[in-house]
Parts: C-alpha cells; sequence; structure tokens
C-alpha cells in the first residue's frame, strides 16, 4: 500500500481558492467604489441642471425687467418730457410773438405735464429752471441697475454650471476607468497561472488612479461670485451710466473688495478711470480684467486704444492685432491698428491696413445688400468711420499744435514718429475714408475715380438785408457772435454736372449733427458762386448754438470742400 | 454528510441573498430615473412659467405706455382747453373772444380724438396704471402658468429623492460587499456575521427606499 499524503501547501501565487477569494473582494470594492462614483456624478449633473435652470430663470427675468423698464423710461422721455418740451417752445414762441397770455397757458399746461412721470415730478430727476431731466439717473434706478444685477447672476450661476458639468463629466470618465478596472479584475479570474496577478494588480492600480482622481475632483471647489458683489457692481454701472464717475468707482471698489477676481468689475472700473482720463488705472484695471478671463474684443479693444494714447504702439498694434485675431470682422479695431500703423511711422502698412479697413467696410455693406430679402449694414459702420475720421483730425490738430479738445484723444507729439509723414498721410487717408463713407452709405459701392469738379474753399457770411428785405451783401466772418440765427456758406466752383450727387455734412463740437445733413441732385450748372444756408432764420425761438462747425461737401462722394466757423459764447466779444 | 449539506444550503441562501440584492438594485435605479426625468419635467415647466411670465409683463407694460401715451395726449389738448376756458371769461373784445372760442373748442375736441380705456381714469383726473396693469397680469393669469415658483419646489423635491434613491444604490453595494466576502471565509461563525451584517444593510437600504419613495417626499 501507498501511503498518501497531503500535497505541499502551494504558495499565494498559485493558490488558485485564495485568488479567487481576493479577486471576488476586489470585484465588490470596486463596485461600491463605482455605485459612489456614480452618486457623485448624478449629484454633480443635478447640480448642473440646478445652476443651469437658475441661470436661465434669471437672464428671462433680466429680459423682461428691461422690456418693461425701457417702455417706460421710453414714455417718461419721449412722451411726457416731449410734451412738456414741446409746451415749453410753444410758450416761448407765443411770448417771442407778443401773445403773453397764450404763453401763460401753455406754461400751464406744461406744469401739469410734469404729474405724469416720475421723471418730471421727482425733483432728484428734474429741475424744471435747467429744462433737461437727467434721464440716465431715471433709467438707471428705474430698471438698469436690476437688470445688471439679473444679467450677472445669470452669468455667475452659468459659471456654476459650467464647473458641475465638467465635473459630471470628469465621473463619467471615472466611471469608464473603473469599468475597465471590473473588466481586468473580471480577466483574471479567468485565466491561470501567474499572468492572472499582473490583470489583477493592473486592475487595482487603474482602479486606485480613479479614486484619486475622484477624490481630487470631488474636493475641488465650485465658486459663485456672491450676490453682495453682484449688487455693488450693478449699482457702480448705473452710477457709470449717469456720468458718476467718481461714486461708480467706488462701488466698483466695493465688488472687487468682495471678490478679487471679478472680472466684469474690473473691466467696469477701468471704464471709468477712462472716463475720468486716469488712462493710467483704465490700463492696470483692463489689464487685470483680461487677466481675470474676461478675454474679448471689448477688453482687447480698450487695451489697444490706452496704449496708443500713451505712446506705447508696439503694444497697442499688438493688441489690435490679437483683437483681430479673435474678431475679424471688427472693423474699428481695423482702424485702430491702421492708426497705430501709422503714428508709429510704418507709413506704408498704415495705407495698407486703411485699405483693408475699407475693403471691410465694403464687403459688409455688400453682404447685406445681396442678403435675401436685402438687410441694412450694422449702424456702427458709419460710427466706426466716424471715429476714424476724427482720430485722425486729432492727430492732425496735435501735429499743428494744438491741445486736445474735449472731443478727441491723440498721444502726446513727442512719441508720434516722422509727424511731417504722418501730417501728410494723415490728409490723405482722412479724405479717402470720409469719401468711401458717403460712397457707401449712399450707392452701397466704395469710392470710384476722381473729383472732377473744384470747389473754392468756403467763405463764412451773414446776410446783410435792406429795408426792404432785400438782400444787399454778405459780411463775411471766421466767427459769429451768440444768437447768430443764420451763417451762409459762400463758395465759387467750377467743373460741376447738373444732376451731380452733392451731400452736405455739418459737424458740432466734433460730431456730426445728422439734423443737418442734406443730399440733393446739382441743379446749378457748370460754373459759378453757390451758397448753402445754415439757418434758423424762420424761427421766434431758434439760434445756432455756441461752438465750432465744420461743414462738408461731397459731390459724388468726393470730399469736395470743408470749412470751420465759431458761433462764439455769450460772454464773448466778436472780432 | 451533515456538515457538507449545511454548507450547501448556506451557499445556496447567500447565492439567493446576492440575486435579492441585485433584484432590489436594479429597482432603486429605475425609481430614481423615473424621477429624475420628472425632476427634469418640473424644471421645464417652471422655465417655461418663467417666460410666461416676463413675456407676459412686457406686453402688458408696452401696451400700458401705448394706452398712456393716449391718455397723455388727452390730458394735454383737455388742459390747454381748460386754460382757454378761464381766459375766455376775462376777454372783453368780441373778435378775440370768438378766437378763443374757437381755439377752446378745437382742443377739448381734440382731446376726445384720443382713446384709452376711460375706467383707468381716478376721479381726480389722474391714470390708474397700476391697476390698468394688475387687471391685465390677472386677466392674463387665467389663460398662462404665470407661477414657476411650484414647478421648482417640485423639481427641486424630485431630484433630491433621486439623489437619495441613488445613495441607496450604494448602501446595497455595501450589502453586496458582504455577501461576496462570505465566500472566501471558512469559519462558519464569521460567515454568518457577515450574512447578518448584509442582510441588515440590505433590510436598511429596502427601509430607506420605502421611506424617500412614500414618506419623505410625498
Amino acid at each position: 500500500m501507498t501511503e498518501t499524503t497531503s500535497p505541499k501547501t502551494s504558495s499565494l501565487f498559485d493558490n488558485e481558492e485564495r485568488f479567487k477569494q481576493i479577486a471576488g473582494i476586489l470585484i465588490a470594492l470596486v463596485t461600491i467604489l463605482t455605485a459612489i462614483v456614480g452618486y457623485l456624478q448624478n449629484d454633480a449633473g443635478s447640480l448642473d441642471d440646478r445652476a443651469n435652470r437658475q441661470a436661465q430663470e434669471y437672464a428671462f427675468q433680466a429680459m423682461g425687467q428691461r422690456i418693461s423698464g425701457a417702455a417706460q423710461a421710453g414714455y417718461a422721455r419721449g412722451d411726457a418730457y416731449r410734451t412738456w418740451s414741446e409746451l415749453n417752445t410753444l410758450a416761448l414762441a407765443a411770448e417771442n410773438g407778443g401773445d403773453p397770455m397764450a404763453a401763460e397757458r401753455y406754461r400751464a399746461v406744461a406744469e401739469r405735464m410734469t404729474q405724469l412721470s416720475p421723471l418730471l415730478s421727482d425733483k432728484a430727476y428734474f429741475d424744471p429752471a435747467s429744462g433737461e431731466p437727467n434721464v440716465a439717473k431715471y433709467e438707471a434706478d428705474t430698471y438698469l441697475i436690476e437688470v445688471t444685477a439679473l444679467a450677472e447672476r445669470s452669468a455667475a450661476w452659468f459659471a456654476v454650471k459650467q464647473a458641475w458639468d465638467e465635473k459630471a463629466n470628469t465621473y463619467v470618465v471615472h466611471l469608464t476607468i473603473l469599468a475597465v478596472a471590473l473588466f481586468l479584475l473580471g480577466l483574471a479570474t479567468t485565466i491561470s497561472g501567474r499572468a492572472r496577478w499582473i490583470f489583477m494588480v493592473a486592475g487595482v492600480v487603474i482602479a486606485l488612479i480613479a479614486m484619486v482622481w475622484t477624490v481630487n475632483v470631488y474636493l475641488t471647489p465650485v465658486e459663485r461670485i456672491s450676490d453682495p458683489a453682484i449688487d455693488a457692481y450693478a449699482q457702480g454701472v448705473g452710477l457709470a451710466y449717469q456720468g458718476e464717475a467718481e461714486q461708480a468707482i467706488k462701488a466698483f471698489d466695493e465688488a472687487l473688495a468682495k471678490e478679487p477676481g471679478y472680472a466684469n468689475a474690473l473691466f467696469g472700473r477701468g471704464g471709468t478711470h477712462y472716463d475720468l482720463g486716469n488712462y493710467k488705472a483704465a490700463l492696470a484695471d483692463f489689464e487685470a480684467a483680461q487677466k481675470a478671463g474676461r478675454d474679448d474684443a471689448s477688453v482687447g479693444w480698450n487695451l489697444a486704444w490706452l496704449y496708443y494714447l500713451q505712446g506705447d504702439f508696439a503694444r497697442s498694434i499688438q493688441a489690435n492685432r490679437r483683437t483681430l485675431d479673435q474678431n475679424p470682422d471688427l472693423l474699428e479695431a481695423r482702424f485702430d491698428l491702421a492708426l497705430a500703423l501709422l503714428v508709429s511711422g510704418q507709413i506704408d502698412q498704415a495705407k495698407e491696413s486703411y485699405e483693408q479697413a475699407l475693403s471691410l467696410a465694403a464687403a459688409q455693406v455688400a453682404k447685406a445688400e445681396a442678403a435675401d430679402p436685402p438687410q441694412e449694414p450694422p449702424a456702427s459702420l458709419w460710427w466706426s468711420f466716424d471715429e476714424a475720421v476724427a482720430s485722425l483730425d486729432g492727430l492732425l490738430d496735435r501735429i499743428d499744435g494744438f491741445d486736445d479738445s474735449w472731443w478727441s484723444e491723440t498721444p502726446p507729439l513727442d512719441k508720434i514718429n516722422q509727424p511731417d509723414q504722418v501730417y501728410t498721410a494723415a490728409q490723405e487717408i482722412l479724405a479717402q475714408i470720409k469719401g468711401n463713407s458717403v460712397a457707401l452709405e449712399y450707392t452701397g459701392r466704395p469710392l470710384t475715380g476722381a473729383l472732377t469738379a473744384q470747389v473754392d474753399p468756403f467763405t463764412f457770411a451773414e446776410a446783410q438785408y435792406d429795408e426792404d428785405g432785400e438782400f444787399v451783401s454778405y459780411i463775411p466772418a471766421g466767427s459769429f457772435p451768440a444768437g447768430t440765427d443764420e451763417v451762409l456758406i459762400v463758395f465759387d466752383y467750377k467743373g460741376m454736372q447738373d444732376g451731380q450727387d452733392v451731400v452736405w455734412k455739418v459737424y458740432y463740437n466734433g460730431e456730426e449733427d445728422v439734423a443737418w445733413r442734406t443730399v440733393e441732385d446739382w441743379s446749378l450748372g457748370v460754373d459759378g458762386t453757390a451758397e448753402f444756408p445754415l439757418s434758423y432764420a424762420y424761427s421766434n425761438v431758434y439760434t445756432l448754438a455756441s461752438g465750432e462747425y465744420l461743414v462738408e461737401m461731397y459731390v459724388d462722394s468726393h470730399l469736395a470742400q470743408r470749412g470751420y466757423f465759431v458761433i462764439e459764447e455769450e460772454s464773448e466779444v466778436s472780432e | 454528510m451533515e456538515s457538507s449539506e449545511t454548507t450547501d444550503r448556506f451557499g445556496i441562501i447567500n447565492a439567493l441573498l446576492i440575486a435579492l440584492v441585485t433584484l432590489i438594485g436594479a429597482y432603486v435605479a429605475w425609481r430614481a430615473s423615473v424621477a429624475s426625468d420628472n425632476a427634469g419635467d418640473a424644471a421645464l415647466a417652471g422655465l417655461i412659467s418663467t417666460l410666461n411670465v416676463q413675456e407676459t409683463e412686457a406686453l402688458n407694460n408696452t401696451l400700458l405706455y401705448e394706452d398712456y401715451r393716449a391718455y397723455t395726449a388727452y390730458t394735454r389738448y383737455n388742459a390747454v382747453g381748460d386754460e382757454i376756458e378761464a381766459d375766455l371769461a376775462e376777454v372783453t373784445d368780441e373778435t378775440e373772444a370768438e378766437i378763443l372760442d374757437r381755439q377752446m373748442r378745437e382742443a377739448w375736441d381734440a382731446a376726445e380724438s384720443f382713446y384709452f380705456p376711460r375706467e383707468y381714469l381716478k376721479r381726480d383726473g389722474s391714470y390708474d396704471t397700476q391697476r390698468h396693469l394688475g387687471e391685465a397680469m390677472s386677466e392674463a393669469a387665467r389663460e398662462r402658468d404665470l407661477n414657476p415658483t411650484p414647478h421648482f419646489t417640485e423639481a427641486d423635491t424630485t431630484q433630491a429623492k433621486s439623489n437619495n434613491l441613488i445613495g441607496v444604490i450604494t448602501i446595497l453595494a455595501v450589502s453586496l460587499l458582504f455577501f461576496t466576502i462570505v465566500e472566501s471565509v471558512d469559519h462558519p461563525g464569521i460567515k454568518y456575521a457577515l450574512v447578518t451584517l448584509g442582510v441588515l444593510i440590505m433590510i436598511a437600504g429596502i427601509w430607506l427606499t420605502i421611506s424617500i419613495e412614500y414618506f419623505w417626499y410625498a
């Protein structure tokens, strides 16, 4: 007989039973981990949905409040105040026309009108003696601050939604990794030999990685801009809107004290510093806003302009290019890039850049026209042209030795490279931009051809009449006394053709007064002398306001002539 | 032989318990999914209601100011007529009186040409904008859902229910762990202790499921 003896106990690596027990426990543990991650993923998903809902709720409320508020403010400004203003104008006209009783009646009715809206009845908004209500304050108090707060809350909750969404998606990745770990552990139980340990170890390592990653994601906080910071920011926006810059900066400071990285508050404070002329502080705030995450065209464009004003043209060019990389269709940035190239002495590149800007503008007009049904180009297109021209006009004034006027901003003269060449180029470019602006607006096409007519420099004059009201002569002047109600623009011309398009533009203190815009077909023959009146002579009430006037004449979209005159302030003495 | 029979029976019971936990887990997962779906529907209903509110308010404000504009013009011409009437009493010249009389009637006629809902005129002649808006909103509330709050409350409650049911699955997974570990233990005392723990946790999971489903969020 052979004695059987029990086999020698096998090592852990060879013990089938022990291996399966360990594998079973590991699979159960990974299953629990998967359940936990599944719970976290579901929780993150539901918080994502909740934040999304909250963001949408605030967005809807902002929209509704804005529409309601705009309707209320629109009535206050467009109806109640306009009626009050109209009645006072009628009263003045009646008084000047020698009917004091009618004037008194109109004033009494105007007084009744002030009860129709808080814009007129509340002293905080309106002093009848001044005649001008503080519409901005009314709008800010009525809806702007509230709408701003709602919109900010919506944006804040949307950021929360994105953070939870990212967490939820990452948990899904973890679940996928854990599924792989489970697969490897399960596979290990089907393999014999020591190779199965490799699968088991791999499964365990992958599960551990998933676990550590899950903990890391779980511990990552989801932050939201606090409501008090948002309220302070909204106050700042409302105050800036009213022109209360100092108070607005304080409100923005308060918002930033509560939330130091509040990008919109940094942007708002930067804009307010800019309005106050604190360019260094504005620059610092815009740069901080960009670092805090607000990296959009508005910030880039403002930064580029501030670098330009400070004379840092290289950084201005870089910032404009960066903005254009993000927004190739931003016409304003194209013009600003060209301007920065010009003042840095890169004349040829500047001219090329201006050409590109004009081509872009022409393309935008053509695209609008070609749409089905045809559309209009954006209104800001014409504003872009005006701003580009104003910048060049300011540059010309600076090189001519003038100080900043309140409507134009220019870098210091000592920063401008090759000012003489810049001056010549700027004059040429200015005429090109102006001509293209008129051509695109009235023909939809870029400027072509050349000016065939010759229009001599304008003579600004008052007309002298005899006792019978017959015209006697012109009294030319460069400036006219306060209270002048008519200035005639007198000029000699040659080479004109009947039927040519003639456009007149009048700028008051640097900005076009579109009420004076005139478009007509020429009908005064080939050559001679003509006059264009700026006149309130028909009126008992109105005169030309004191300030600087620029008059421009375009023939077939080409700038034919431009000239300046001044209406003096009441205290000044005529020359 | 008896020991082997007991071991087999214990193994069968353990397997049945594993199957039971799995079934309960599947049921809980289904109920959690249903709750989550209902929460989504309620949230959407709430958002639609919110949109309704804002649209209705915006529209009613626009309509209000249309009427208020007409009232403004009415007030202006009415007041002009009233002022002329007051001056007429002091005028002695017949020609002037005739002109003023005509202007007064023209002003009052012009006032009457502006239509607005007269029911909102107060006794002092002012316009009751609050009443105008309030009635319009109440009228709209009869036809549209203008109360989002109950929907959002339901959405939050139902989502919390879903989240808690997902949590129960985690608890059931722990129970499953104990039933699984039993297979790798030889000592009978430890086996029975593990099974008991697993059963207790499973019962806790069932109790939680019933509480969540029928009592906590009812």
